[in-house]
């Protein structure tokens, strides 16, 4: 007998996408949902027993109504496909009055694990016999510090046992990179005697445990340029007690990239500049194997003759729109912040001026804190007036970098450049 | 650097002038005003700096009514090398320095020797005028503070004042500590405050959907429960209405029915029956009438029948060979005359036949020659008459030669008479013997034969036609011989005539004419033979139609006329008749049987009135009534009521297509004891009631309607996390704005430290040094220079026996402050020089204000920095010029 499932997580419907642009939020928020519905679909087309969703189906707690009918009537679908769901909730949409979720009269095809406590269900399969045990449980808080795994039960009998957890497993390599909401480890894991972990919370994919087979789907669609590549869900097919087998179907209709370009120090007009971030972009794309609808965030980097007109809104505005024909994409942010004027520094340091003197000043200030304390903005806007010593020398050190280079573009005439 | 040599084809009021060679390091140009010693200072400044302004006809150095303007001049530099230079200024400034006598193109540059230092600063520092003697310009200041003392001759760093002006200016644009303008965060911080008030809007627009939602719900339910009650009274009304029309209606009809009571029974009496039996008495006389009209034609139809008669009837039956007859008159007509005219052509023929033969046949034509008459081969004959003719030709001939012998021969006329008697002779005795037999007869003959040979022998042994004779004989047997067969030709004739008889004269001579005449013959017979023929044919015709018209007027009973034309014209008449009668007769056999159908119709259908007559009255008996009229009368209201109860019943099918239906539902609710179901009272109040569901209805959709369109309106409106992706991207903005702004203004601060540092490392020195010249020049009175404050406007003097500095100004004379502002000068001409080339100092009347003392100490300070510097002393005064006589380090120049 075959236990099929679709494991998704950290959906964070309604994310509040970062962008001043209108019609990009537009876009991200429809994709979003696109991407929901297309688990949905891919759940009906695979004739799956269950769909798993392991936390943060939401992003915050103000659910808004239109996602609350939009989800409500996807899981409707399921329902008539006879397709049961299981929602382990997570940090983002836990247990709580404030939180909607809790608030939705959900689907009776609908289960959710709302407590820390494990719960588990039983999967009937097409011939009324049980196909296999979910056991999950939910974050209580926003932050919740518990180790949920270890509480679930140890599995017995031939059944397929799945956890579902909204969980950061400590150990492994990218767990640094996220908050420890309901850690857990390894062997907690191991100890269970599961066939399939379906986690949450991390949002790169990853198959951290072989056996058990545990996997982190990663979220199914990338919210922001760090969360780039392909993104979906995981079909699980699980013969017998453990023979699992899971795939991953990238449903993401929208795709991340974001690039930094360092090597734009030769470039001579904007048509060099031009070429040399298509050619560059192109590459990469391919490389990454990106062909859908991508947004991308080129971050150019380092120093250019071009520094000037870089750092001219109109200019950046212009060369954005030309990337956008050339490389035939609808949303595309270039950041020049980092684009530096060409300069030899060494050339001025330790010279009889108030450069040479400035530069030292610099090298200085890296150590001496009571000097980047007096040199500092009386009044900081980055920090607040409460803030702590050791937040105001941290903050001023984090201005530090490359401010000697920006002291010899300004200083230095530009012919001299 | 040192002027060695400056000169001028045209220069401002200088015209081709020059210096002559200066091998002093103090010069004094000494001239009366407006004797060119500024245009000197400006000839220098120009070798030194290039032209300025640098358009020709801007410069007011171009001499006037010239469009250009040249100079140069021979500087020595810090090497002691020579430095050749040449200014000219045509369409563009030009300029060209010579070194060890390598041309090197200056444009309109600076030596490179003063790239390090600006016109204004040289002309502010270097050439000092006496209004110059005063704190240096507010901008040459700022330049001397960036250069000097910020750059230290480094002319690539751009001003720290201008640089720090710039961070300020863009820390502010983008935040402030104050209120003032409108930075970039300013801004943002009014979007986040617009966006905000959305948000909370956003806020109360979805807690309100979800309001609207619950709201919905309960309205929705408040609907279906009315809807329900609805439908029950629905159902009931619609029940009744479907139920109590029928209801009512079976009623009346089984009413009516049973005062109807079983007329059904009496269906055979019709409608109207008292009309009906009225018409039927009217039908039977009309029959009676018809059956009237009937007989009579039907005699007039047998009267007409009976005229075809049997003498009628046997033409008819002969009509087809009457018609062949009649048919063929105009052709008997014709056969008959052209018989007639075959007769004549027969005699014509026969005549000319019997005419022609005459000449030609021995005693005529008869029949017996026909046949040989057209066996004649007219070729045959035709050539055997040729073969005569050529013979008889030939004989002629012969004939006429054998004349002419004789006539040669002339005497033996006789011999030849005995030879040719006793030839005869011979002739005759071998003829007998040969025609007539017999012996006594052959003896005979013999012995004349013999005599006629004897003679003939003994004539011709005895040489009688010796000679001539013999030719003669050879002619004439040439001439028997034609003649011969000239017979034989003649024989030939006859023999192809097949032995027709010809005249004999003309088988003599036979000729063409022979061919000619048989032909005529032959053809008349055959023309006569043609004539014959058709004529037994026609003849034959003839017979056979006359045959047959006579066996037709026998059988046809009509008189023979013995004129077969009159007789077909008699059987013609007859056939017509005939024809006209049979049709008659069949036209009266067919209407005959009509007639008897007719007959037979009308009989029946008198019977049938009759029987029907009778069954009425007899099924009127069981009606109420004396009369028959009073039956009729109580058969037909009974009948009426019939009619509308079956009327209704008809209706009730025809408006209920589901009548069985119907009436099976209402016999159940019936049989239920639902008599409720027919209450009109209930009935109208169910209406009443489903009146007022309706409205109610009618409310609810409106609200539910108003809140769905509402509930549609705001979810339309802003999204939740829109506005909060909005606000975070403004956030993250506001965030790198500040640290921007933040990192601006510490770059700010650390220019301003490192300007401050590198100032109080410098600025001493320059101020030390103005002291020290201001000391030697005031003998010292005055011995400290200061700066109050780092932007230079704060100078402060101090001297020894002072307990307290003085500002700079006003309390102090102004010779005092123009020897603290020349000590200044000269110190900062020691900093700026300290690293380069010793510039040459221009000083123009820089000392008409000194008292006695501090003159004599300053031109002693001047000689002392002559040392190192070239000095130019530009002066009007002649007290001034003569302050230098004598002094062999000094070389004047007068200008004129």
């Amino acid at each position: 007998m075959t236990f099929r499932f679709i494991h998704m997580a950290d959906v964070h419907l309604d994310t509040p996408f970062q962008s001043r642009e209108k019609s990009l939020r537009i876009m991200l928020r429809e994709s979003i949902r696109e991407a929901f519905k297309s688990a949905v679909d891919l759940a009906i087309s695979k004739e799956v027993h269950a769909v798993l969703i392991a936390g943060d189906l939401f992003d915050n707690d103000t659910l808004s109504f239109a996602t609350e009918k939009f989800l409500i009537e996807q899981f409707e679908r399921l329902n008539k496909a006879k397709i049961d769901v299981f929602y382990s909730p997570g940090n983002h949409d836990p247990k709580g009055n404030t939180f909607r979720q809790n608030k939705i009269n959900w689907p009776k095809n609908v289960r959710v694990f709302c407590d820390s406590k494990p719960k588990s269900y039983t999967v009937i399969g097409e011939d009324e016999k049980v196909v296999g045990v979910i056991t999950g449980a939910g974050h209580e808080g926003k932050k919740e510090g518990r180790n949920l795994a270890s509480e679930f039960p140890i599995a017995h009998g031939d059944i397929p046992h799945i956890g579902l957890l909204h969980t950061l497993v400590t150990g492994y390599k990218c767990s640094e990179e996220y908050e420890k909401y309901a850690p857990c480890t390894i062997l907690d894991l191991e100890s269970k005697n599961y066939a399939y972990w379906a986690l949450g919370h991390v949002h790169n994919r990853a198959e951290i445990i072989e056996k058990p087979l545990t996997i982190y789907p990663g979220n199914i669609m990338g919210r922001n340029p760090n969360e780039g590549g392909p993104k979906g869900v995981y079909y699980v097919k699980i013969e017998g007690k453990s023979d699992v087998k899971a795939e991953f179907y990238g449903i993401s209709p929208v795709y991340w990239a974001a690039y930094i370009i360092d090597s734009i120090h030769d470039v001579l007009d904007f048509n060099d500049l031009e070429e040399k971030i298509c050619t560059s972009i192109k590459d990469k794309l391919e490389n990454d194997n990106l062909t859908g609808k991508v947004i991308l965030r080129v971050e150019l980097s380092g120093q250019c003759p071009l520094y000037q007109e870089l750092h001219n809104e109109e200019d950046v505005e212009n060369l954005t729109g030309s990337l956008k024909g050339l490389l035939n994409i609808g949303f595309l942010e270039l950041v020049t912040d980092n684009v530096m004027r060409p300069v030899e520094i060494d050339k001025y340091r330790n010279g009889s001026h108030v450069l040479g003197t400035a530069i030292t000043i610099i090298d200085r200030l890296k150590k001496d804190e009571e000097l980047l304390l007096r040199l500092g903005p009386q009044k900081l806007a980055g920090c607040s007036s409460g803030a702590y010593r050791e937040e105001i020398i941290n903050y001023l050190k984090g201005l530090l970098d490359d401010l000697d280079f920006d002291i010899v573009a300004r200083m230095v005439g530009r012919d001299e450049m | 650097m040192r002027l060695k040599n400056i000169k001028t084809p045209g220069f401002g009021r200088l015209k081709e002038w020059e210096s002559g060679e200066i091998n002093s390091n103090i010069v004094v140009v000494f001239g009366d005003n407006e004797s060119g010693k500024s245009t000197i200072f400006k000839l220098i400044t120009t070798l030194l700096y290039g032209w300025s302004p640098a358009a020709a006809d801007k410069n007011p150095y171009v001499p006037w009514g010239r469009s250009n303007a040249d100079c140069g001049g021979i500087l020595i530099d810090k090497e002691n090398k020579e430095i050749e230079v040449f200014r000219q200024l045509r369409n563009r400034p030009e300029g060209r320095m010579v070194v060890e006598g390598k041309p090197k193109p200056l444009g309109n540059n600076p030596l490179p020797q003063l790239s390090h230092l600006s016109l204004p600063v040289f002309e502010e520092v270097y050439a000092l005028t006496i209004d110059k003697l005063r704190f240096p310009e507010e901008g040459v200041w700022q330049k001397l503070q960036d250069q000097l003392l910020g750059g230290q001759y480094i002319s690539f760093l751009q001003p720290v004042y201008k640089v720090v002006n710039i961070l300020e200016s863009e820390a502010n644009s983008l935040w402030r500590t104050d209120k003032k303008g409108k930075p970039i965060d300013k801004l943002m911080k009014e979007d986040l405050k617009l966006l905000n008030l959305k948000y909370r809007e956003a806020e109360e627009n979805e807690k309100n959907m979800h309001d609207i939602e619950e709201k919905l719900e309960g309205l929705n339910s408040k609907l279906q429960n009315l809807i329900d009650k609805k439908a029950q009274s629905i159902f009931y009304v619609d029940r009744f209405e479907r139920l109590y029309p029928v209801y009512r209606k079976i009623n009346i009809i089984e009413e009516l029915f049973g005062k109807s009571g079983e007329i059904s029974e009496y269906d055979f009496i019709p409608e109207q029956t008292s009309k009906y039996l009225e018409e039927l008495k009217q039908k039977k006389e009309d029959f009676l009438d018809g059956l009237n009209n009937l007989n009579n034609q039907k005699e007039k139809e047998e009267s007409t029948l009976s005229m075809f008669g049997t003498i009628t009837r046997v033409i008819y039956e002969h009509k087809d060979e009457i018609k062949e007859v009649t048919k063929s008159y105009t052709q008997f007509e014709n056969d008959l005359q052209l018989s007639i005219d075959l007769e004549d052509e027969i005699r014509k023929w026969r005549e000319r036949l019997f005419d022609r033969a005459k000449d030609l046949l021995k005693g005529g034509f008869n029949t017996s020659i026909s046949s040989i008459l057209k066996s004649v081969d007219n070729a045959e004959l035709r050539a055997c008459i040729n073969k005569f003719k050529e013979y008889n030709h030939e004989y002629k001939l012969q004939e006429a030669r054998l004349s002419g012998l004789r006539v040669r021969i002339g005497s033996s006329k006789s011999t030849k008479t005995v030879f040719f008697l006793a030839s005869l002779l011979c002739f005759i005795g071998a003829a007998a013997i040969f025609f007539i037999g017999g012996e006594y007869s052959i003896h005979i003959s013999g012995l004349l034969a013999f005599l006629g040979i004897a003679v003939s022998s003994l004539i011709y042994f005895s040489g009688l036609f010796k000679g001539e004779k013999v030719e003669l004989k050879e002619e004439e047997k040439k001439l028997r011989k034609l003649d011969q067969m000239r017979k034989q030709a003649i024989d030939e004739i006859r023999e192809s005539l097949h032995d027709l008889p010809i005249v004999q004269q003309r088988l003599e001579s036979p000729d063409e004419s022979i061919v000619v005449d048989v032909n005529n013959l032959r053809e008349i017979l055959l023309n006569l033979e043609d004539s014959i023929e058709r004529q037994i044919s026609i003849d034959k015709r003839i017979d056979k139609k006359k045959s047959m018209v006579m066996r037709l007027i026998e059988i046809c009973g009509i008189n023979n006329q013995d004129d077969i034309l009159k007789n077909i014209n008699y059987l013609e008449t007859a056939l017509s008749h005939s024809e006209e009668h049979f049709a008659n007769a069949r036209e009266a056999r067919v209407k005959l049987e009509e007639i008897i159908i007719g007959l037979s119709d009308i009989n029946k259908n008198i019977n049938e009135i009759m029987i029907r007559e009778k069954e009425i009255i007899y099924g009127l008996r069981n009606f109420e009534g004396h009369t028959l009229e009073e039956r009729i009368k109580t058969l037909e209201e009974q009948r009426k009521l019939k009619k509308r109860a079956q009327s209704l019943s008809e209706e009730l099918k025809h408006d209920y297509p589901d009548i069985q239906r119907i009436v099976h539902e209402i016999k159940t609710a019936q049989s239920n004891g639902e008599t409720w179901v027919f209450d009109l009272e209930r009935a109208a109040k169910a209406k009443a009631e489903r009146e007022y569901i309706d409205n109610e209805i009618n409310i609810l959709s409106e609200e539910i309607g108003s809140l769905k369109k509402e509930l549609e309106h705001r979810q339309n409106s802003v999204n939740l996390d829109d506005i909060k992706g909005e606000i975070e991207s403004i956030n993250n903005e506001r965030r790198k704005i500040e640290v921007k702004r933040d990192r601006i203004m510490l770059m700010k601060n650390v220019i301003v430290e490192a300007e401050r540092i590198y100032r109080e490392d410098n600025q001493p020195d320059v101020l030390q040094r103005a002291g020290r010249y201001l000391e030697t020049i005031t003998n010292g009175r005055y011995t400290k220079l200061f700066m109050e404050e780092a932007d230079g406007e704060g100078l402060m003097v101090k001297g020894g026996s002072m307990d307290y500095p003085l500002k700079v100004g006003l309390p102090l004379s102004r010779g005092t402050q123009e020897q603290i502002y020349l000590s200044l000068r000269l110190a900062l001409i020691d900093h700026l020089d300290s690293n380069g080339e010793n510039l040459p100092i221009f000083l123009d009347e820089a000392f008409v204000n000194w008292d006695g003392g501090r003159l004599e100490k300053g031109l002693e300070l001047m000689e002392m920095i002559s040392e190192k510097h070239q000095v130019f002393f530009f002066t009007c005064h002649k007290w001034m010029a003569e302050k230098f006589h004598g002094n062999p380090r000094a070389q004047i120049i007068k200008l004129i």
